[in-house]
């Protein structure tokens, strides 16, 4: 006798991933930088992960999950990068970080607006603000990060360093390095 | 032994994240309390994670959205909207609902199969797979002694292919009942044990799951595993063979 046992599946993809849609939606947006595309890769990851949830053993559901959504996006921003006729690169001195040292007065007041962080944040590089999106919004270990990437957990630490450092510099408009 | 401002600075970044055990934090809070320098830059990571946290434009997930991923994962499929379908779709209804009247005990069989399923699911999901911890069917045996109304068979499949893990306590349909844990190869098999005897589920296919039961000695077993059917087979065989 066979039984269909859709409810069941039903039932884990509501306990295992449903709780992070909204985190990975969230990463989404901060990789694409489009609210369209966001939506679109959200969807297309919790299809991805609702047809694979029954593999899930006892691993870590929300780093699984957003290494979905992070595959996802990466993705669409490789069919972009085509598009232009260019190669997606991770490579984090291609992008344009502003080298400049922080300006101390501003780091000790931090009373930056929000306007300025959330400008300053979707100016790093890709590279860089998944690291820091995934450990600060996300609130993931470097291991969970390393994970979710595909990276050595060194080259989280690496990235999450210079990830922070660059915002700062930015954030606050300190002077040029020579 | 106290720590330099150089493997302090590294130690920094780790300390802000949560990634240091309590030796290391001892250290870099030891080390910060007489090094302004360094404590300057503690407190200004702290202030960036704060300020990131409490800044970023973090969004909620829309209605809209919410309800396309639900449309496309946990609802039934739905048919085209067309004209005819409407009376069709109310007389499946009334049908569904009258074999959900008279044959009860299929609904209640599809529902405790699920619920034996889920508990397997459960078991791997939580790190929950055994409350007894051992290969020796002499020691699982005789945890149950006292937790459960019946004694139920732990026979030794290890020479079979089937490695004892241990056992644990379950509760089926608001009775408690033994849980045996199995190994084939890289799988779990749960063997579930009753002495409830109201269910009999001969075998049952599901999303990349089976489900073998069995009476043996008086008592009610189920074997629930992702491992391929024959192979389930012939756990229940052996599991049989061993007590006879």
């Amino acid at each position: 006798m066979a039984l269909s046992l859709k409810a069941v599946q039903d039932a884990k993809f509501k306990r295992v991933v449903m709780p992070y849609v909204e985190y990975g939606f969230n990463l989404a947006l901060s990789l694409l930088q489009n609210r369209s595309d966001a939506e679109d890769a959200i969807q297309e990851a919790s299809v991805k992960a609702y047809q694979s949830v029954w593999q899930l053993r006892g691993e870590d559901s929300r780093a699984w999950f957003l290494r979905i959504v992070r595959n996802e996006c990466m993705n669409i921003l490789r069919t972009r990068s085509q598009a232009r006729g260019k190669e997606l690169s991770f490579d984090d001195e291609i992008e344009v970080v502003d080298q400049r040292t922080p300006n101390p007065v501003e780091v000790a007041e931090g009373n930056w607006t929000r306007a300025a962080m959330n400008e300053a944040i979707g100016k790093l590089s890709i590279g860089l603000r998944e690291v820091l999106v995934l450990r600060e919004i996300e609130g993931l270990s470097y291991q969970q990060i390393a994970e979710v990437t595909g990276t050595p957990i060194g080259t989280v630490m690496s990235r999450l360093s210079r990830a922070r450092t660059a915002l700062l510099n930015q954030l606050s408009g300190g002077e040029t390095c020579p | 032994m106290s720590v330099t401002c150089t493997e302090v600075l590294k130690l920094i970044p780790l300390y802000v994240d949560g990634e240091l055990d309590a030796l290391r934090i001892d250290e870099v809070e030891r080390h910060v309390s007489d090094c302004p320098e360094c404590l300057g830059q503690l407190e200004m990571l702290q202030r960036l994670s704060q300020a990131v946290r409490a800044q970023y434009d973090y969004q909620p997930l829309p209605d809209s959205v919410l309800a396309r991923i639900e449309a496309a994962t946990v609802r039934p499929l739905r048919a085209h909207p067309v004209r005819w379908f409407v009376p069709f779709a109310a007389g499946l209804a009334i049908g569904a609902a009258a074999i959900w009247m008279v044959v009860p005990g299929l609904v209640r069989k599809d529902r405790f199969a699920q619920q034996l399923v889920s508990s397997h699911v459960r078991s791997l999901m939580l790190n929950n797979l055994v409350d007894v911890p051992s290969s020796d069917r002499h020691t699982v045996k005789p945890w149950f002694q006292g937790k459960l109304s019946f004694s139920p068979t732990v026979p030794d499949l290890a020479k079979q292919g089937f490695p004892l893990l241990g056992g644990r306590l379950e509760y089926l349909e608001e009775r408690p009942a033994a849980a045996l844990v199995y190994r084939r190869n890289r799988h779990i098999i749960n063997v579930f044990v009753t002495d409830n005897p109201v269910f009999g589920l001969s075998e049952v296919d599901s999303a990349g799951f089976h489900v073998r039961h069995f009476r043996f000695q008086g008592l009610e077993y189920w074997a629930v595993s992702e491992v391929s059917e024959p192979d389930l087979k012939e756990f229940e065989e052996a599991f049989v063979a061993s007590g006879a």
